[in-house]
């Protein structure tokens, strides 16, 4: 087949409709135009009647199907790009600058006085100027004093960027008390995980959630959450990342429940530990599906909601949490890191997995810190000196890095990774219609979206005063 | 954009982490796989160069594939790339042969069939289709009629399926 330059002079390629209709070269709009639901209702009534355009939709749906391509990721271009741009272009004005300053009296006083000495001096005067360091001559210029949209990175107290956080995610709520995984750019499996990343940094991080303009936000959820759950107990659909979803529900029901009990709640959360106990591997771990081969990645959320459950007085959960443990326990490398799985290091997340490794043993309601939680607590120190990481945004990183420096009583870390010049903290959006919620840049952004992001930032957050 | 103009630096990595996929992709959908994360650097580049250019007003995404689109021309003017670009068309990309994934099959299946479209068919189906513009918007960014993207886009779509029904 050979295709040239010339296009197809037959407007009408699909030759199985009955004539031709006028709207069939506006069809394509169907799919690839945003349509109100009145544009969607009246193309679906123009199918009922136009046999051309029925026969066409059927035809381009199809091929859309067939256009349908799986990216591959891409390595992080910020650290390329800001190579490119010298320090210094920061610090210099722009050329609308140059211009609004040159507009001020005072300037235009000089402006007048050099056109007075002469255009010979003005333009040895220009030809200096382009030379030297602009912000020596107007210095006002270099003096950025409008206000970032995006949150300083020095403000000393991290309230306000929290409480705009839980208030972004209070009016992202829908008003069925889920948060839709499709409109806040998550994968849609993974849309209870999300509602229920939300519904934790709304308990975790208002103090009094119940007795807070919250309340009915965090009431909804956990009720959407419930009504998600199968006979078996599991929220959410059974697909590969079930446990991920499971577990982040299962423990936002159990947070919730301890704040404020309902019968309903505490039986949900009996039925979705149950699901969880049974979706346990053999060894001890959880993988991304009941029976699953585990990894640890997808074992830190089954494990701390048990924890979680066996605190709460489910006696049934020791066991499971034994085994979860254990399982962790074998994970860890001779250097104290916890591996994705036992023979299989983790390339890119040493940090988060190894944190995440040490709050579950941390989390442990023991009179000693338990001897793994000592050796992975030594590992992170010596991964994140200071809680000093990588500063590409990474806010699940962040959140178990700033949770196990809190458990372990490690105070000045924990502030030290919520203050000072961490980009992360950069990322919230100050104005506009997501105010307060945390852009999707890290690398799990793309599967957890908007919502993901916020919350997690929420949570990485220090607490309210 | 108001904040990379009022000198910070993370503003820039913000926003460059929030488009660079979709960016690295159309570059890609336009043919230049192995080229694509150079040419979404530049972009990105550019965009810091000309960020005064940007009128708030206007959605940000027609301002990010106007200049996308003109590193995209650039590359298409410089002959000799043009002619190294033709062979890598040729030979770019994952082969369904590779005994990968299935979907690797279907993905090289759309790049090729895309590959054969000609440049102004191909661009308004990969900013519609992939990179998810609206036609206004398509009609900012390639400087043309609405009327002549509604046109194109069907005319491209027509074409993708003669490919296909061709090929099999």
């Amino acid at each position: 087949m050979t295709t040239n330059n010339v296009l197809p002079t037959d407007s009408s390629p699909f030759q199985s409709g009955a004539g031709t209709c006028p709207r069939e070269a506006d069809l394509p709009g169907y799919w690839l135009e945003s349509l109100s639901a009145d544009q969607k209702r009246e193309w679906e009534r123009h199918f009922q009647e136009c046999a051309t355009c029925r026969a066409a939709h059927s035809e381009w749906e199809q091929l859309f199907a067939r256009m349908k391509i799986k990216e591959n990721p891409i390595v992080d271009l910020a650290p390329r790009v800001m190579a490119k741009i010298p320090a210094s272009a920061w610090t210099q004005p722009t050329w609308k600058e140059w211009i609004s300053a040159i507009r001020r009296p005072v300037l235009k006083i000089a402006a007048l006085l050099a056109v007075v000495v002469g255009i010979g001096i003005l333009a040895g005067t220009v030809i200096w100027m382009s030379r030297t360091d602009r912000s020596l001559v107007f210095p006002q210029l270099a003096q950025k004093s409008s206000p970032s949209k995006l949150r300083p990175a020095q403000e000393a107290d991290a309230g306000p960027a929290l409480r705009r956080s839980l208030d972004w995610l209070q009016g992202a709520q829908e008003p069925d008390g889920r948060w839709d995984a499709k409109t806040w750019g998550a994968q849609p499996q993974f849309g209870v995980g999300v509602s229920a990343l939300a519904l934790l940094a709304l308990i975790h991080k208002e103090p009094q959630v119940f007795a807070s303009p919250y309340a009915e936000t965090v009431r909804r959820g956990i009720s959407h959450l419930i009504d998600t759950m199968s006979e078996e107990g599991l929220m959410g659909p059974s697909v590969s990342g079930a446990t991920y979803n499971q577990g982040l529900a299962t423990l936002a029901i159990l947070e919730a429940q301890s704040r404020e009990s309902h019968p309903e709640w505490k039986a949900a959360g009996e039925r979705a530990v149950k699901w969880l106990i049974g979706a346990q591997h053999p060894d001890g771990g959880w993988g991304y599906i009941a029976g699953d081969t585990p990894n640890s990645s997808a074992t830190i959320w089954p494990l701390q909601a048990l924890i979680r459950a066996e605190g709460d007085g489910f006696a049934e959960t020791r066991p499971a949490v034994e085994r979860g443990l254990d399982w962790l326990a074998q994970s860890v490398t001779s250097s104290g890191e916890l591996a994705y799985n036992a023979p299989q290091p983790s390339a890119d997340t040493p940090v988060t997995l190894t944190a995440a490794g040490a709050v579950c043993f941390l989390l442990q309601q023991h009179d000693s810190v338990h001897p793994m939680a000592r050796r992975l607590m030594a590992a992170l120190r010596r991964l994140a000196p200071d809680g000093r990481m990588a500063s590409e945004p990474n806010y699940y990183r962040q959140y178990f890095v700033g949770k196990a420096f809190e458990l372990a009583a490690d105070a000045e870390t924990v502030q030290r990774l919520a203050s000072g010049n961490n980009r992360w903290l950069t990322c919230q959006v100050a104005s506009g219609p997501q105010t307060g919620s945390w852009e999707a840049v890290d690398p799990w952004g793309g599967i957890g979206g908007r919502v993901y992001s916020t919350a997690l930032a929420s949570l990485a957050l220090p607490d309210f005063n | 954009m108001a904040q990379i103009r009022e000198g910070h630096p993370e503003a820039l990595e913000c926003l460059i982490r929030r488009h660079q996929q979709p960016l690295v992709n159309f570059f890609r959908r336009m043919g230049a796989y192995m080229d694509a994360e150079d040419l979404a650097q530049e972009t990105f580049i550019r965009v810091y160069k000309y960020r005064d250019r940007y009128q708030p007003t206007a959605k940000f995404t027609s301002f990010l594939y106007t200049v996308a689109r003109h590193v995209w021309l650039d590359l298409l003017r410089q002959s000799r790339k043009r002619e190294e670009l033709t062979r890598r068309l040729e030979s770019d990309g994952p082969r369904s042969s590779d005994g990968g994934h299935p979907a690797a099959r279907l993905k090289m299946d759309a790049d090729g069939a895309l590959r054969r479209l000609p440049e102004k068919l191909r661009s308004v189906i990969v900013l519609s289709f992939y990179q998810g513009l609206k036609y206004e918007e398509i009609a900012t960014v390639l400087r043309i009629p609405l009327g002549t993207v509604k046109s194109r886009v069907f005319l491209a779509l027509a074409r993708l399926k003669e490919v296909w029904h061709d090929d099999e």
